[in-house]
């Protein structure tokens, strides 16, 4: 009983992930009715679109569900999902409107009607371009250019280096040059291309905290061959001193819980700030760090 | 920057090499007809691509350098080259004759605003993605990969995600590394080695190809595929298929409901293997079983299948199962209809680069590594 509980949860699970609001998935299985009994002479006809349609919905909704929860045996939650792109939902609504609207007379009821189901098809939608999901390009590497910054300095001395970076940047370091090593990288948390040590996820952990303990991330770092070290003035704060003077907002993407323990703290308790040129910063060197600059909202020390 | 040596490279590599390669769907279709660009580029991305494939998946388990795999894929596809120039200059009579403009035409006015407008809709979401920019952090993995083999000359030797030299045969520490975890995939679906090799002919950092340049080739690609299907669907009735085309747009423009979504997919990420095959390629596998479905299936079409599937293989694992998945189900549904081995067997066949690459990712290289 379980096990079919399970299969019925599977199939309702997928569809979810995929459909959504589930209106495009609707018109499309609209279309594949209209296409079955009105398109005979057709070449969007039943034999050519309809009876391998079925065949697919049958092999994703059906066999592979069954698969995976009563043989355990199957594609993973990611490449099931993906499976619907098999169905040509998007040009089969297409193929079905275009159909339908050349029904219509020619001239502007045809041209009504042409803006009635673009219409209907934006309602039917989400519409999510917007300054958040598409940014302005800062480069034609499309990678912030703050973060370009830092890997000219640390790339100055022509020679390959290792850093520790906030994980929410990780991803943008080896982008750029394959002379950046990372102690942990995007997948520190998932760990999808190897195994690394609890050492290393602890240093991320710590990164990500508000007030990293400062003595374990530089015997790691020592450890490690480290050679500089970034903050992220958005999140981080030494000795209650935050450096986030121009307001840069936190990353919805990375959001979560950020406050460090009172042990932590009392590591940096007694960090005070220092002002060079106008340039002001945490002065770290009890801790083997030596302020570099300040690139944005991130801060980079070279560890001794 | 881009500088105008790069442009050249782009048109020669992105637009001219694909396009001369196309040709080569003539001789496998037996049919020598008027050039169709869209038909071109569509056929000519897949032959670079399933090229690309067949040489790399075995240079990449050899653990051959980069340069081997650049210097024999450009010798292959410059062959391929000469052989399709000579072809159009065999047929130039057919190719560029007076049938050129066959497809059926209506009210030309009529015709002219619903092209231009779906024009306007391919060109708006194709500046989007090429001005603007989006960042994803699979990024971290494939294009450390392709960076890894233009500057170190290696492939998949190197842990993308944090640059660790992997390397666990101790006892051969001169040995090349090797690829681990997620990177096996990768040995399998050779794409960011590809995004390496196109980076490398552009002369650009793989970061600028893929987040600038590629968006600008692979978003109208897509759509050229799609106004072909769409061709198919209304026989060559040019007013029906830019409403298609309209549609479509408007469909992908809205299509955010979730991350699996086409519309994002097109329109966030199609510089990623996984989103030039949903795209690009496993649209054109499905144009050419629709071509099929009405078509006596011979040799050739076996062959024209093959190569499809072997480059949906090379974009993606994901792209090889469901490549696999959409041959083997017309594959049934024309099987019942004509009853004929002969056709099962082509067809379904013709999905072995498929199973292979399922296999060989999942099962066989986790056996050697």
């Amino acid at each position: 009983m379980q096990k079919i509980k399970d299969f019925i949860l599977s199939i309702i699970h997928l569809n979810n992930e995929y459909t959504s609001t589930a209106m495009y998935f609707g018109l499309y299985l609209f279309m594949l009715v209209l296409m079955a009994f009105f398109a005979r002479d057709r070449k969007y006809d039943a034999k050519r679109v309809v009876i391998p349609a079925c065949v697919l919905l049958w092999v994703i909704y059906l066999l592979l569900p069954f698969l995976l929860v009563f043989l355990e045996f199957g594609l993973d939650e990611q490449i099931r999902a993906r499976t619907f792109w098999t169905l040509m939902i998007p040009p089969v609504i297409a193929v079905g409107f275009t159909a339908l609207v050349f029904e219509v007379e020619q001239g502007r009821k045809r041209f009504m009607a042409i803006i009635a189901v673009c219409l209907l098809l934006m309602a039917s939608g989400e519409f999510k371009i917007n300054n958040n999901v598409f940014q302005k390009a800062e480069n034609l590497y499309k990678l912030p250019q703050e973060l370009v910054d830092v890997c000219d300095t640390v790339l100055g001395d022509g020679r390959e280096v290792k850093l520790i970076v906030p994980y929410e940047t990780a991803h943008v370091f080896r982008q750029y040059s394959t002379d950046i090593l990372l102690l942990y990288g995007e997948d520190a948390t998932i760990q999808r291309v190897v195994q690394t040590t609890y050492e290393i996820n602890d240093t991320c952990r710590e990164m990500m905290s508000e007030a990293p303990d400062l003595n374990f991330v530089g015997e790691v770092a020592r450890k490690n061959q480290v050679d500089y070290i970034l903050f992220d003035t958005v999140y981080q704060t030494f000795g209650g001193h935050s450096l986030n003077f121009d307001g840069y907002a936190e990353s919805p993407d990375f959001a979560g819980d950020r406050s460090a323990t009172d042990e932590q703290k009392a590591v940096t308790a007694d960090v005070r700030l220092y002002n060079r040129k106008g340039e002001v910063f945490w002065g770290l060197r009890e801790f083997g760090l030596d302020y570099v600059g300040r690139f944005g909202q991130y801060m980079l020390y070279r560890y001794e | 920057m881009i500088g105008f040596q790069n442009i050249l490279r782009i048109i020669l590599w992105g637009l001219c090499c694909p396009f001369l390669l196309g040709t080569l769907y003539m001789p496998l279709t037996d049919d020598y007809h008027h050039i169709r660009p869209a038909e071109q580029f569509s056929f000519g991305f897949v032959v670079m691509t399933a090229v690309f494939d067949l040489l790399a998946v075995y240079l990449i388990l050899i653990r051959a350098p980069f340069h081997v795999l650049k210097n024999a894929w450009m010798i292959v596809i410059l062959f391929l080259c000469l052989l399709s120039a000579f072809l159009l200059w065999r047929h130039r009579q057919t190719v560029f004759g007076p049938s050129f403009r066959s497809e059926k035409r209506g009210d030309r006015r009529t015709l002219y605003i619903l092209f231009g407008t779906a024009v306007f809709l391919i060109l708006c979401q194709t500046l989007l993605l090429t001005v603007r920019m989006h960042m994803d952090t699979d990024d971290a993995r494939f294009i450390p990969e392709a960076l890894e083999a233009i500057e170190k000359d290696t492939m998949l030797a190197y842990n993308p995600i944090n640059g660790q030299y992997e390397n666990y045969e101790k006892a051969f520490p001169k040995t090349p590394g090797m690829p681990v975890g997620e990177m096996l995939k990768d040995a399998a679906s050779p794409y960011p080695i590809y995004l390496g090799l196109l980076s490398d002919l552009f002369g650009l950092n793989p970061a600028i190809t893929a987040h600038t340049v590629l968006p600008s080739l692979f978003i109208p690609l897509s759509y050229l595929v799609f106004f072909l299907i769409g061709l198919y669907f209304f026989e060559g009735d040019l007013s029906k298929t830019a409403v298609f085309l309209i549609f479509l747009s408007v469909i992908f423009l809205f299509s955010f409901e979730s991350k699996f979504a086409l519309g994002y997919v097109l329109l966030n990420i199609i510089w990623q293997g996984r989103s030039v095959m949903a795209m690009v390629a496993l649209p054109f596998l499905w144009y050419i079983l629709l071509l099929y479905s009405d078509r006596p299936v011979t040799l050739r079409t076996f062959f024209i299948l093959f190569l499809v599937n072997m480059s949906c293989s090379m974009l993606s694992g994901t792209g090889a199962i469901l490549a696999g998945m959409l041959t083997v189900s017309y594959t049934i549904v024309r099987g019942f209809e004509t009853r004929r081995l002969k056709t099962v067997l082509f067809m379904g066949l013709s999905a072995v680069p498929c199973a292979f690459c399922v296999y060989y990712g999942q099962r066989f290289l986790e056996k050697i590594f």
